[in-house]
């Protein structure tokens, strides 16, 4: 075998470049073929095509949209949120009363707490049950008026005043001992500034009025809650049952004195089932009893607070100091907009990180289909 | 001003707006080369080069209009038919290998000193890689100076003629080791 010399490597190299034989014109070939496919293309395709830019900046204008309502609703969302804390921040005492504007139906047309002419008209139209079970205002057919409802009322008062101590010693003595009134729950705590007094009080539902202007000369109201539950058809139900268990016990008593020659072992067992009715009415009265005493005793909750300092008005002081404190605020909201967007920018990037990769994805694959399409001579690197 | 006497430019420009004889003028000029280029790369495959270079001017064809003026239409043309052989090469080796399929030299089999020696460049030519290759053989190409290879390849001069270079110390070394086994 001889070697190859650099001269008969080049001209081989030249050779290896000429194509060997006639030019086949192959540029009539594609010429044709572009025709045929130009007239072949759907007019589907023909739009798409043509419409490509148009198709584009539609796909990226709403691309845009939607992250612009991502952000404006997760912006209001998180005002939604905090306003939701704010709303829902509960007061120092542990019931929470309903607002009167949030009461149901039934009582929507109680009068404003502060209405005290009305309010003590409503309490004084209030039914109580008598011992016995009946209710008091409910005719026998069954036909019930507005004033006759059952209802438990409940009332909260929050105030404020210098002396927290002497407000809750008065606010004690507001109970009546003899309307059976009683003070369900009282606290105090705290010292100073910091004191704090709790209390429960169960007054007449007639005296609620009463009771609360009393309250409002203790102290300053900061805020006050009305509500009532309708208790009316439990009130119905128990008459119904425990009528009901009165006439059987009635029957069983009477079947008890007209058969006195019946066996030993069918009286005990007819004593028996008298008993277990008596148990079932003695249990109803008492669920009676407890609605009744909810119904003629409202609970009234007063929280009182201690009377701190007032906050000092602010003193004008000059355009200097007003332009330094609108900077300040200015300054706080910037740096606060720019800690949210941050927050959001990275919440949104690692939250849909597989989203973000998968678009991604698909823009570089577009692109560089778009690319091929338009330059065709440089779509990709050559060495 | 008759076809002969249009640059590349005028000439894609007037097909651009309808006339085909200006492509075919344009044809006339390059479509031997670009045919002895594909052929070159595509180790010898008349077949394989001719589909390359018409898929080349497919491509001429559907974006003629918006040809940029960013190189010349020669560098363009060559571009786009190195691109074409690089597509062709990957499709024909995801289906087998092509290289084993190129039809051999005329006259390998003659057993004649001089078609031997041919034999031996060719292969050792397509045994080098795809991009060397272009190298080679568009710097021993009829007509292509350094400066317009190195712009179909988008690489600096000095590049071009470093790898040129090493492309031939690579292939003359591949020779030897034929020679002394």
């Amino acid at each position: 075998m001889t070697e190859v010399t650099p001269i008969e490597l080049e001209r081989e190299l030249a050779e290896m470049s000429r194509y060997p034989g006639e030019t086949p014109q192959l540029w009539r070939r594609a010429l044709a073929q572009a025709r045929a496919a130009s007239a072949s293309a759907s007019p589907v395709r023909q739009w798409f095509t043509r419409s490509r830019p148009w198709l584009s900046a539609a796909a990226l204008l709403i691309f845009g949209v939607t992250i612009g309502i991502l952000a404006l609703d997760g912006s209001m969302s998180r005002a939604r949120s905090a306003q939701h804390a704010m709303d829902s921040s509960p007061p120092a005492d542990a019931y929470r009363f309903k607002s009167l504007t949030d009461a149901p139906a039934s009582s929507a047309r109680t009068p404003m707490l502060g209405d005290v002419p009305v309010l003590g008209r409503m309490f004084d139209k209030s039914p109580a049950l008598n011992v016995d079970g009946a209710v008091s205002g409910i005719s026998a057919g069954g036909a019930q008026e507005p004033a006759q409802r059952q209802v438990v009322r409940k009332a909260s008062v929050e105030l404020r005043t210098a002396d927290v101590r002497a407000a809750f010693v008065k606010t004690q003595m507001l109970v009546s001992e003899v309307g059976a009134e009683y003070i369900e729950n009282s606290a105090i705590s705290g010292e100073g500034e910091q004191m704090q007094a709790d209390l429960t009080l169960r007054v007449s539902a007639g005296r609620v009025s009463e009771v609360l202007n009393a309250l409002r000369e203790i102290g300053t109201v900061l805020s006050q809650q009305f509500s009532g539950e309708d208790v009316t058809a439990q009130v119905v139900d128990l008459e119904a049952r425990l009528a009901n268990e009165r006439r059987i016990e009635q029957e069983l008593l009477h079947l008890l004195e007209t058969r006195q020659d019946a066996e030993l072992k069918d009286v005990l067992e007819l004593r028996t089932h008298i008993g277990d009715v008596r148990e079932q009415i003695e249990r109803l009265q008492a669920q009676q009893n407890h609605l009744s005493r909810l119904v003629s005793l409202a609970t009234v909750l007063v929280i009182i607070r201690h009377e701190g300092k007032p906050p000092e008005a602010p003193k004008d002081q000059g355009l200097a100091v007003y332009f330094a404190r609108v900077m300040k605020s200015a300054w706080e909201n910037g740096i606060t907009g720019l800690a949210d967007s941050i927050a959001w920018i990275a919440s949104t990037l690692l939250g849909g990180l597989i989203w973000w990769t998968i678009a991604a994805a698909v823009l570089w694959i577009a692109w560089r289909k778009f690319a091929a399409i338009r330059s065709p001579g440089g779509t990709r690197p050559n060495a | 001003m008759t076809p002969t006497d249009q640059s590349d430019e005028q000439l894609l420009e007037a097909f651009a707006r309808g006339d085909d004889a200006a492509l075919g003028q344009l044809a006339a000029r390059h479509e031997p080369h670009l045919l002895g280029l594909a052929f070159g790369l595509l180790g010898g495959d008349r077949s394989l080069a001719c589909d390359a270079v018409q898929e080349t001017w497919i491509r001429v064809i559907r974006s003629a209009a918006k040809f940029r003026r960013e190189s010349a239409v020669k560098t363009w043309l060559y571009r786009i038919t190195l691109n074409c052989c690089k597509d062709l090469l990957a499709q024909a080796k995801r289906r087998s290998a092509v290289e084993a399929k190129a039809d051999a030299p005329a006259g390998a089999a003659r057993g004649l000193e001089a078609d031997e020696r041919r034999c031996r460049i060719h292969a050792a030519v397509q045994a080098l890689p795809l991009d060397t290759r272009a190298v080679l053989l568009l710097c021993y190409q009829n007509g292509m100076a350094h400066p317009a290879a190195a712009e179909v390849l988008r690489i600096p001069v000095g590049t071009l003629k470093s790898r040129l270079h090493a492309a031939l110390t690579e292939l003359r070394a591949i020779l030897e080791s034929e020679v002394r086994p």
